[in-house]
């Protein structure tokens, strides 16, 4: 062999030792665990189960390891949202906590182990990318830029404090003060705990003598329910599609 | 607030109360507030443990998280004794671990992870970790770095998970 055909031959051995090395499987009682060459965002590699089924079928499972990357990632309610959409896709099971598939045959498994690796990496991709498009779009941040695109920044203070009847300091997303008048804007989301903690600030701002105008800014009153009407006692409430001139007029209405 | 955020991790903290370990899902957790010098509560700031109730000694998580300014929580820093799946820097971090993949005990140390900006940092789940070399021989010893690596004292006061080892 010239040097050349040695060099083919070893680039060949070693390219086949690497592909031997992108998956490796370990056994335990309850499984065999498929290192995949699959990697969540952060680097962790993809691991899948294959577990015996009775019927001579197999389960193939990632174990709820997606979930747990998430839930690290402190994003469990998007992973909550994204991850039934991935499984359903790709025509898997996913129960809150792992995707599988069941009665998975001998010759059903290679492609099943690829589909539950590919849903769970997909998932924790998905989810972090709509965390990091929520940091950069969060609601606050959004509903301030508004309000100084519509008040100029001098007049609009970011995450401020205001004292109610109680002497309470209540924090606010955003403070306008229009013709010596304050106005309170806050982004309210429609879990209940932020709707009863909007309600219970506005309420004792309610009660100063000179309160200041309180507008709740929701994605969708409808969404409220029949909580819009706890909210509405005490705070008007505008969904954020509204226009620039009503959020203008409400920090000017009597 | 994320300005001040390396000072805040990097200063000592101290676990104010031994805290529980309680039924999650299929894991055990627990999340604790944390004091500073002065005793007084880190406003924003949490140790969380975590790991799987049928695995004695397996997949122990512990993660500093921060309230970031939105009020959206996330990870500051991470370590993981006897991970299910070994990690993968990436082309990330130190130059002698990148693109290196590392199974074992490992930490992610907040001081790599924030130079990639906290965006990434949290978005990505602290890419960027260590191993822990040697391997903690138990609980306590991981525990122990643990305090070490986070800057938190009284770690000794967490108990060992109960776990409930899976009979086959």
């Amino acid at each position: 062999m010239n040097g050349h055909q040695t060099e083919t031959v070893g680039l060949r051995m070693v390219a086949e030792e690497v592909a031997r090395t992108l998956a490796v499987a370990t056994h335990a009682p309850e499984g065999s665990f498929i290192k995949t060459p699959l990697m969540y965002p952060g680097g962790s590699a993809v691991v899948v189960m294959i577990a015996q089924a009775p019927g001579g079928r197999y389960l193939v499972s990632d174990m709820g390891q997606a979930q747990d990357e998430a839930d690290l990632m402190c994003a469990a309610p998007t992973f909550a949202h994204v991850a039934p959409r991935v499984a359903e896709r790709n025509g898997v099971a996913f129960d809150r906590r792992a995707f599988f598939v069941v009665e998975v045959m001998r010759e059903q498994l290679v492609g099943a182990v690829a589909t539950i690796a590919g849903c769970s990496q997909e998932a924790v991709q998905i989810t972090a990318l709509k965390i990091a498009e929520a940091r950069t779009n969060d609601a606050a941040d959004l509903l301030y830029r508004r309000l100084a695109h519509v008040f100029t920044p001098a007049r609009v203070a970011r995450d401020a404090e205001i004292p109610g009847a109680s002497t309470t300091r209540w924090h606010v997303t955003a403070l306008v003060t229009v013709d010596g008048r304050p106005a309170v804007y806050d982004p309210v989301s429609s879990h209940p705990t932020a709707i009863a903690a909007a309600v219970t600030k506005y309420f004792d701002l309610a009660q100063l003598d000179t309160p200041p105008h309180r507008i709740a800014v929701v994605k969708s009153k409808a969404a409220l329910g029949t909580r819009l009407g706890v909210i509405a006692g005490a705070a008007r409430v505008v969904e954020d599609s509204v226009p620039d001139s009503t959020l203008e007029r409400l920090a000017r209405a009597a | 607030m994320s300005a001040s955020l390396p000072d805040l991790v990097r200063a000592p903290k101290t676990l104010p109360f031994a805290p529980e370990w309680t039924p999650h899902e299929d894991q055990l957790r627990f999340t604790s507030s944390l004091d500073d010098a002065d005793g007084v509560t880190i406003e924003g700031l949490w140790l969380r443990g975590q790991c799987p109730t049928r695995y004695p000694d397996e997949r122990v998580v512990y993660q500093l998280e921060y309230l970031f300014p939105g009020f959206r929580r996330g990870p500051v820093s991470r370590i993981e004794w006897h991970p299910q799946s070994p990690h993968n820097n990436k082309g990330l971090g130190p130059p002698h671990l990148r693109h290196i993949e590392k199974s074992g005990s490992q930490v992610h140390p907040f001081d790599l992870n924030w130079t990639l900006g906290v965006k990434r940092m949290v978005s990505e789940n602290l890419p960027i970790g260590l191993p822990i070399e040697p391997e903690p021989r138990d609980f306590r010893a991981f525990t122990s770095v643990m305090g070490t690596a986070f800057g938190v004292r009284g770690v000794d006061l967490i108990p060992a998970p109960p776990w409930q080892p899976r009979i086959l």
